[in-house]
């Protein structure tokens, strides 16, 4: 490697280079050690690579320029996110459907027993396989949201949903 | 036109329709004017290829659309208008605001710039060019092409307000 100072005139010479990225890197050692001579040349390379910084602020942040991206670069954080919050409404729909489907109808008659309650009647006793799965994860949650859910149109659907459901089962 | 020509024009426009979009874009900042600007361009591509075919298509297209991005930056009143800014920062109003003013300033550097000063500051700075490629691509020699480089930094360098100058890493 080279480390003998540049003069002024190498140092004129380099400059594009060094401010276009194009000196190799013993270069630009040498470049830099030899700048610190001429306080001229430094501030002025100083001063070029400022505006030059302010040149590259303005570089496009979003789509408008990314297309030239593979799309797999395009999937941020809230693709996943929204894709993770699908799969979760799945499953609790799942959840729901299927204890809706082993006689969850809280709606059908206010005045009712709980769910959990006519569960037990219709079934058998408590100890049962069915009645400890009536009374799972799935089905409390489906209860109290079913309960909750009266106001929102989404639960009003799953209502309507489970009736149906229920009436389908009663008839069988 | 005839169909040969007229599906020329088009091949090449869609091989570079990105670049067009993105040079319009890097002077302008905003989707809306960008397309504007991206159409125009591809009119007068098709007029020039009607008339004389440029030698290099890509370094007419960064020329003109550089121009043209500039002209209409400039035929505006500093406009910050929030409809359509696809690089908008959510929360930071003042970010756009700012970006905007730099952009104005950087366009009228770019006015005082020779047309071979400002392709060469373009391909350099947002292309990313080695002096190399662009001597090559612009006809003119390496050392040539450095001068430019200078001349259009120092220009800018001048003609943008300290506020945006931030200590550089080059």
């Amino acid at each position: 490697m080279n480390t003998d100072h540049m003069n002024r005139q190498e140092l004129n010479d380099a400059m594009a280079d060094y401010l276009g990225g194009e000196l190799p890197p013993d270069q630009v050692v040498r470049f830099e050690l030899s700048l610190k001579e001429h306080p001229d040349l430094a501030s002025e390379v100083h001063e070029l690579a400022k505006a030059l910084k302010a040149m590259h602020a303005l570089e496009p942040e979003t789509k408008a320029t990314n297309d030239s991206k593979p799309s797999s670069l395009q999937w941020g954080k809230g693709h996943f996110v929204r894709l993770a919050a699908m799969i979760t409404l799945a499953f609790f729909i799942g959840y729901i459907v299927r204890g809706l489907d082993q006689g969850v109808n809280p709606g059908a008659n206010p005045g009712a027993p709980s769910p959990t309650e006519r569960v037990g009647e219709e079934t058998g006793p408590s100890d049962t396989p069915r009645i400890q799965s009536d009374e799972s994860f799935g089905t409390r949650y489906a209860t109290e949201f079913l309960a909750d859910g009266r106001r929102s149109g989404l639960s009003r659907s799953l209502i309507a949903y489970a009736r149906a459901t229920r009436k389908n089962s009663t008839k069988e | 036109m005839n169909t040969s020509l007229e599906s020329d024009a088009l091949a090449i426009f869609q091989r570079h329709r990105r670049e067009v979009y993105r040079w319009a874009f890097r002077v302008l900042g905003n989707h809306h004017d960008t397309l504007d600007v991206t159409q125009d361009v591809f009119l007068k591509w098709i007029e020039k290829m009607q008339i004389v075919p440029p030698v290099n298509a890509r370094a007419w297209l960064r020329t003109v659309t550089t121009n043209r991005a500039i002209d209409l930056l400039r035929s505006k009143k500093h406009r910050v208008s929030s409809s359509h800014e696809p690089d908008r920062i959510e929360n930071q109003p003042e970010n756009y605001t700012d970006r905007q003013a730099l952009r104005h300033e950087i366009a009228h550097a770019m006015e005082q710039l020779s047309e071979q000063q400002r392709a060469v500051l373009i391909a350099k700075v947002y292309d990313g060019m080695t002096f190399a490629a662009i001597g090559e691509e612009l006809d003119i020699a390496i050392p040539t092409a450095k001068t430019h480089y200078l001349r259009a930094l120092r220009v800018v360098r001048e003609k943008i307000s300290q506020d945006w100058l931030v200590e550089g890493d080059a």
